[in-house]
């Protein structure tokens, strides 16, 4: 009806929406975390979520992958795991008289980073570092990592005995942040019925051109100054609450406005509105703040602030 | 009638979530001022333009000052506590002065009375917020219904600084709470049931079950388990772990209902009044069941109660007509 | 939560007994109730504030209360009708309530009353209270209010908020006194800033509806219709500034006047008590300019009109100096008379009316040219032409010793209850005297030898029954200007030369500060007047010069005084007198105003073709803006629009809520308008945040907005 709502590139928003299909099959009555997470995918961006085990986070990561039709590696964190062990090392050929590299399993489309605040900081940081650049350098040699190329890393918030919980500076390369929550009643009524393993393993429905597509195209959607305004005062309250200790970084900004621009791609919207700034608001941005009151759980409390200031900004009208 | 009117006052006076209301003093007050400007206009006495002026700053400043205290003032209501429906639980309610330089005086956050629920929240006042603090204040909530809620729709709300003016400003809702059923006396029958009776000294026999494993510490275990020389061992706290008695379980059976039916309803609160005091006697592993499927293993400890509590939360079939639960 | 006692509630307590204070003392201070009612009243309150209040005032207590106040608001009535003592009596009244409130004082309610009470007395005040004491009272009283209100304030929220609360409150409000000190004394800013704007900037225009009058007070005593002898010895101390004198002129003065400023003025006396005898009052007739002009001797008018500013004095033939004046301003403290002082000769007086009330004031003519005055309670202005200049010597010999004609028969009529020995003193000391100038000095002469003493004792001949006069003229030979002034007139009377007393005041000091000439109570004098034919009254001061200045050195601290003196003059000036002139005066120094405008009509045409003009500029300011961004943003007109009908039925949008989130809030509201409304507001956002809007985006708006207003009608309807 009306020509700026119509989006281009047909095929990508049906391949979206085929993704989405699909992993809703496996992962029943997840919606909304279905939808952050391809909001996460088509935003070219990384994953975090923090839950308690047994939630179905790692599902999420594996069908993701398996539906998309990308590579897939999983990697479980452990206190023991060396950077090595994720960006591969080089291997000297006697033969050829040079060094080989043999890539880790970074080296994929999709990177399940288990239970992430298990390893030491150096491994972190390595992971978040090849995150950030999208290449990891070995003896001085730069490696591109894949493309399209996602890290879903899984945290677990109550067990916190012999883990590193990730420093708030590299929370910050995640785009979005989300909790699994427990499955719904009936959903898990059918899940402990045995529907889990009568369940196929889903199928790829569609390539990774397509996902490529719909990162080009969510690029593509139009930001009206005033929203970009809007969402410059939203991250400039965040540093002046005095609820709030350190706030958003412009790196988080410009991380929140992509995925906002994604989910209206997703929307099928050439053009951003309030709803996706507000809506992302809380993933997007509540990992990236410290709160100052954090006697107990910090994430909960920021996401509580985040929401009080969205609440507090006038919107554009 | 006057009521009526009121409201329409009231309505006419609100606007993006703030209203105003002019309490009986306020409108003595303006009379008084309406009264001295006839009598300053009608006389020409100097005096009495200075007092009709002064009159008419107090009642513009004291606009101002309200409405920039709810302004600058944030609220939000946390829940300190398990929340039982029909029970006042222990909120804490945060009040922040969002200004860095100028103090909040005399504000408080009610409930809206303009929305009609039995949810209540206790009203809080602080007389004073210093300039970018927070101040916390203990406060109780009662929720009439068990399942997921948001506190009851709040205001803050200020008279400062006269009590001519109420000043209010509607606060976002929050984030939904889980609301456990209503606990009521556990039946007789049900604590007399001889499979869950364990005699006068439940806690040592309980201890004395058979050695299972040890397992890390859990949020909720009975810190008298602790293996303490394994804790020394291994440098994290550790757990005994006993073999569980297939006759000190309880399985709690709960038939299909609706939401909001009342026989239904009493069942819930029941079935929760019973796991909870069955759990009370560490020994005892409870779990649940729904119209025959299994929502909660059995366990103890003070984490499954919660776990037990959270699934009677929200059991039931949603009742007729009501939308689906996520849009 | 009645009748709880906390600190809180005490500090509260004081400041309501504080604040009602500080009121009545505005009305107190201008004697505006009677001591033994704000006596009774102290007391009262005082009992009130000390004995345990009850925790609740019981039944039959509040119906003897009610009794009470029933039974004095009829006695205030009846009083406000039978003797006319509106103010009185209403004041009285208000002080009972105040101390009805004060007894039970136990909600917060009954504390918002005694502040009203206490707001109703400061009114009252600023009706009746001229002095310079107003503006601090009022101010401290605005901030004693203020934290009273503050503190009254918190009570009452503990009381609406359960005792729970009210105890924490208690607490914490204590805590943050000095936070709400500072709290108050910026309300009290914010209040007096508001006071001084409307002040200063608040047209008065007066409309006077209502008015009855009536206001007048007797006056009480000092220049009043009799005299007794050696009152004015006492004031002779008192530095207070009763008047003050701007002379058109400035500069030709000096630093000390030696003008004769009449007051009231007596032909009869017996046994030590002046009085009037002749019931003839000085003829008063509208003269050029406003002036209330007094008839001269042969009953024509004693000024000339004239067409230039200054009013032209009458010639007397025979009196070469008649035609010098004086002409000047005078700031008149109200000191309980209602006489007007001018220098002899008066000729005019005008009285500036200062608002409704002071419009009221009515020259009159007293006995014996005396100039009176029907005003209210407070200073009075007024404006006086006198001739200044006397006649020569030789002028006054010119005179010789004329006739005194029938109607002056009382200003020779000889003193009763005096012994011969005084009219034999006057014989004998006019022996040989031709004229009546020369009799008239010869007098003069002998009481030049006396000597001038504040200090009086009767001699034994006084004792023993005889007129204080005979004491003064044969024994003492000692007393001040009145004992001087009678006796002159006393002998002067016994040979037949009519002669009268005067009193009034002698002079005036220049204030440098002020730029006026002050005049003293110690300055007051009197004096006699001597009749010579055509040449009307001449004035004759028989006290010894050093007699007359006696009361210069009663300031304690004459630059300070003067420095106070000029600042209450200022207050009276441009506080109590601020008029509307006064207005336009001050905008036109502030250049707010253009000086030629000169004609009244035109000056307000002009005033209210401004504020028209800036109205109309602010309007179409105001059009013009919403205009041009209307023509920017056309969806932003459509989304006013249906915002508006959408306000109507009791839905607006949150500061923080998008378009559709609104939407979707009503939708759930309201479910059969929820369609077209999540419609448009789909629409509008799509509008307002694309890059560029288009005829069909708009069109689509268009046809959304008027489904929403559809169906707001059919919602309404059904």
């Amino acid at each position: 009806m009306n020509s700026v709502l119509q989006a281009p590139r047909p095929e990508a928003h049906a391949a979206i929406a085929a993704v989405r299909r699909s992993v809703a099959e496996v992962i029943r009555g997840k919606d909304d975390v279905i939808d952050l997470a391809l909001v996460a995918l088509v935003s070219a961006g990384h994953l975090l979520i923090e839950d308690i085990p047994g939630v179905g986070k790692s599902t999420l990561a594996r069908t993701l992958a398996q539906v998309v039709g990308g590579e897939f590696r999983r990697i479980q964190f452990t206190s023991d795991l060396l950077p090595a062990d994720l960006v591969g090392v080089s291997v000297l050929r006697p033969s050829l008289d040079q060094s080989e590299f043999r890539p880790g399993p970074l080296f994929a489309n999709f990177v399940l980073a288990d239970e992430i605040n298990r390893a030491p900081p150096r491994t972190q940081s390595a992971l978040l570092e090849a995150m950030g650049e999208r290449t990891v350098s070995v003896d001085g040699t730069s490696h591109a990592l894949a493309v399209p190329f996602m890290v879903i890393a899984t945290q677990n918030p109550t067990e916190h005995y012999g883990t590193y919980p990730l420093p708030e500076s590299q929370r910050d390369r995640f785009t979005l942040r989300l909790e699994m929550g427990y499955a719904i009643a009936e959903v898990e009524a059918a899940l402990f019925g045995g529907a889990a393993e009568a369940a196929p393993a889903p199928e790829p429905v569609c390539t990774l051109d397509a996902i490529l597509a719909a990162q080009l195209g969510a690029q593509e959607v139009f930001v009206h100054p005033d929203l970009a305004a809007y969402a410059q005062r939203v991250v400039h309250a965040t540093r002046n609450h005095p609820g709030v200790r350190l706030g958003v970084s412009t790196r988080g900004g410009i991380a929140w406005m992509r995925a906002a621009k994604a989910r209206a791609w997703m929307d099928r919207r050439g053009q951003l509105g309030i709803d996706d700034l507000q809506d992302l608001a809380v993933p997007a941005l509540a990992h990236r703040l410290i709160a100052s009151a954090g006697t107990d759980d910090g994430v909960a409390v920021a996401a509580e602030r985040v929401r009080e200031i969205v609440a507090t900004t006038a919107v554009p009208r | 009638m006057a009521r009526r009117k009121r409201s329409l006052l009231r309505r006419a006076l609100t606007a993006r979530g703030r209203s105003l209301e002019i309490t009986r003093a306020g409108w003595l007050f303006i009379l008084l001022t309406l009264a001295v400007g006839f009598a300053a206009i009608n006389s020409g006495a100097n005096l009495l333009h200075a007092i009709f002026g002064a009159q008419m700053a107090l009642i513009v400043g004291s606009g101002i000052l309200s409405e920039s205290m709810v302004r600058r003032t944030v609220a939000r209501r946390v829940a300190a506590g398990e929340i039982y429906a029909g029970q006042a639980a222990a909120v804490r309610v945060e009040l922040t002065n969002l200004d860095p330089r100028v103090d909040v005086f005399s504000v408080s956050v009610e409930d809206d009375d303009r929305s009609a629920t039995d949810d209540a929240c206790a009203p809080v006042f602080a007389v004073r917020i210093g300039a970018g603090r927070t101040v916390e204040i203990p406060a109780t909530v009662t929720l009439s219904q068990r399942g997921r809620h948001a506190m009851p729709a709040a205001v803050v709300a200020t008279r400062f600084p006269f009590g001519l003016f109420v000043k209010r400003r509607e606060l976002p809702r929050g984030a939904p709470l889980l609301v456990y059923p209503r606990l009521v006396p556990a039946p007789a029958p049900m604590a007399d049931d001889p499979r869950t009776d364990l005699g006068d000294a439940p806690r040592r026999r309980a201890r004395a079950g058979e050695f299972f494993a040890l397992r890390e510490y859990r949020d909720g275990d009975d810190l008298r388990r602790i293996h303490w020389p394994a804790v020394a061992r291994l440098g994290r706290p550790v757990v005994r772990e006993y073999e569980a008695d297939g006759d000190r379980q309880m399985m709690l059976e709960l038939r299909r209902g609706t939401t909001g039916d009342p026989s239904f309803e009493a069942e819930v609160e029941q079935c929760a009044s019973v796991a909870v005091a069955a759990l009370g006697r560490d020994a005892l592993a409870v779990g649940l069941r729904y119209a025959g499927e299994l929502l909660v293993t059995p366990g103890s400890g003070d984490e499954q109660r919660r776990r037990v509590l959270a699934a009677l939360a929200v059991v039931g079939d949603p009742p007729k007509g009501a939308t689906a639960v996520d849009a | 939560m009645i009748g709880v006692d906390t600190p809180l509630h005490r500090l509260r307590d004081r400041m309501s007994l504080a604040q009602i204070a500080v009121a009545t003392a505005t009305v107190g201070v201008a004697g505006g109730i009677a001591p033994w009612s704000l006596a009774l009243a102290a007391v009262l309150c005082a009992w009130a504030f000390v004995r345990p209040l009850p925790p609740v005032t019981t039944k039959a207590t509040e119906r003897a209360w009610t009794l009470l106040v029933g039974v004095a608001l009829v006695a205030t009535l009846t009083r406000a009708v039978l003797t006319a003592e509106l103010l009185d009596s209403g004041l009285d009244f208000l002080l009972l309530l105040v101390v009805q409130r004060l007894f039970n004082r136990q909600r917060a309610r009954e504390h918002m009353q005694l502040l009203l009470l206490g707001s109703l007395l400061v009114v009252a005040g600023a009706v009746i209270n001229a002095g310079l004491n107003y503006p601090l009272l009022f101010a401290l009283y605005l901030v004693v209010a203020a934290m009273t209100l503050l503190l009254n304030h918190l009570v009452a929220e503990g009381e609406r908020l359960g005792a729970r609360t009210a105890v924490t409150l208690s607490r914490e409000g204590m805590r943050a006194r000095g936070f709400l000190w500072r709290a108050a004394g910026q309300v009290a800013a914010i209040a007096a800033i508001g006071a001084i704007v409307t002040f200063v900037a608040f047209p008065r225009w007066g409309v006077g509806a209502f008015f009855r009058g009536g206001l007048s007070r007797d006056s009480k005593s000092g220049f009043s219709s009799t005299v007794e002898l050696g009152d004015f010895g006492r004031i002779k101390s008192d530095a207070t500034v009763v008047m003050r004198i701007e002379p058109d002129v400035r500069g030709a003065w000096g630093d000390r006047t030696d003008w004769h400023l009449r007051g009231s003025s007596f032909d009869a006396y017996a046994g030590g008590r002046w009085f009037h005898e002749r019931d003839v009052e000085a003829t008063i007739a509208g003269g050029p300019f406003g002036y209330q002009t007094l008839r001269d001797l042969r009953g024509g008018a004693t000024l000339k009109p004239s067409r230039s500013a200054v009013p032209e004095a009458v010639a007397v033939p025979g009196f070469a100096a008649s035609k010098q004046t004086l002409l000047a301003t005078v700031t008149l403290e109200d000191i309980g008379v209602d006489v007007l002082f001018v220098p002899s000769e008066p000729l005019a007086v005008r009285v500036s009316p200062r608002g409704v009330i002071e419009s009221r004031a009515r020259v009159r003519g007293g006995r014996s040219d005396e100039i009176r005055v029907d005003k209210a309670p407070g200073p009075i202005r007024y404006q006086f032409v006198s001739r200044i200049g006397t006649p020569t010597e030789a002028e006054l010999d010119a005179i010789g010793d004329p006739a005194v004609p029938d109607a002056f028969a009382a200003y020779t009529a000889a003193i009763p209850g005096l012994s011969d020995d005084v009219t034999a003193l006057a014989q004998r000391l006019t022996e040989g005297a031709s004229t009546r100038r020369a009799k008239v000095e010869a007098i003069m002469a002998h009481l030049g030898g006396f000597t001038y003493s504040l200090d009086l004792r009767p001699s034994q001949r006084v004792l023993d029954g005889a007129d204080p006069l005979e004491g003064f003229l044969f024994d003492t030979q000692a007393g001040h200007c009145e004992y001087f002034a009678s006796a002159a007139v006393v002998l002067l009377r016994q040979i037949g030369v009519p002669a009268r007393l005067v009193n009034g005041y002698y002079g005036a000091h220049y204030n440098g500060v002020g730029e006026y000439y002050a005049v003293r109570q110690a300055d007051a004098h009197s004096w006699i007047e001597v009749h010579f034919g055509d040449l009307g009254w001449v004035t004759f001061d028989p006290t010894p010069p050093s007699g007359r200045t006696s009361g210069d050195d009663a300031p304690w601290w004459p630059g300070a005084s003067e420095w106070i003196d000029a600042v209450r003059n200022t207050y009276l000036d441009w506080v109590i007198d601020y008029d509307l002139g006064k207005q336009l005066t001050l905008f036109e120094n502030l250049g707010l105003r253009d000086r030629q405008a000169d004609n009244g009509l035109l000056r307000w045409r002009w005033l209210l073709a401004v504020m028209v003009g800036l109205g109309a500029a602010v309007w179409i300011g105001a059009r013009a803006r919403k205009w041009r961004r209307g023509r920017a943003r056309p969806e932003a007109a459509i989304w006013r629009t249906v915002i508006r009908r959408l306000a109507r039925r009791g839905y607006s949008p949150r500061d923080d809520e998008s378009p559709r989130r609104f939407g979707a809030r009503i939708g759930a509201a309201e479910p059969p308008i929820a369609a077209p409304v999540s419609t448009f507001m789909r629409t509008y956002e799509a509008c307002r945040f694309a890059p560029q809007i288009t005829a069909d985006d708009l069109a689509a708006l268009r046809d959304a907005a008027a489904a929403v207003i559809a169906a707001l009608g059919r919602a309404r309807r059904r």
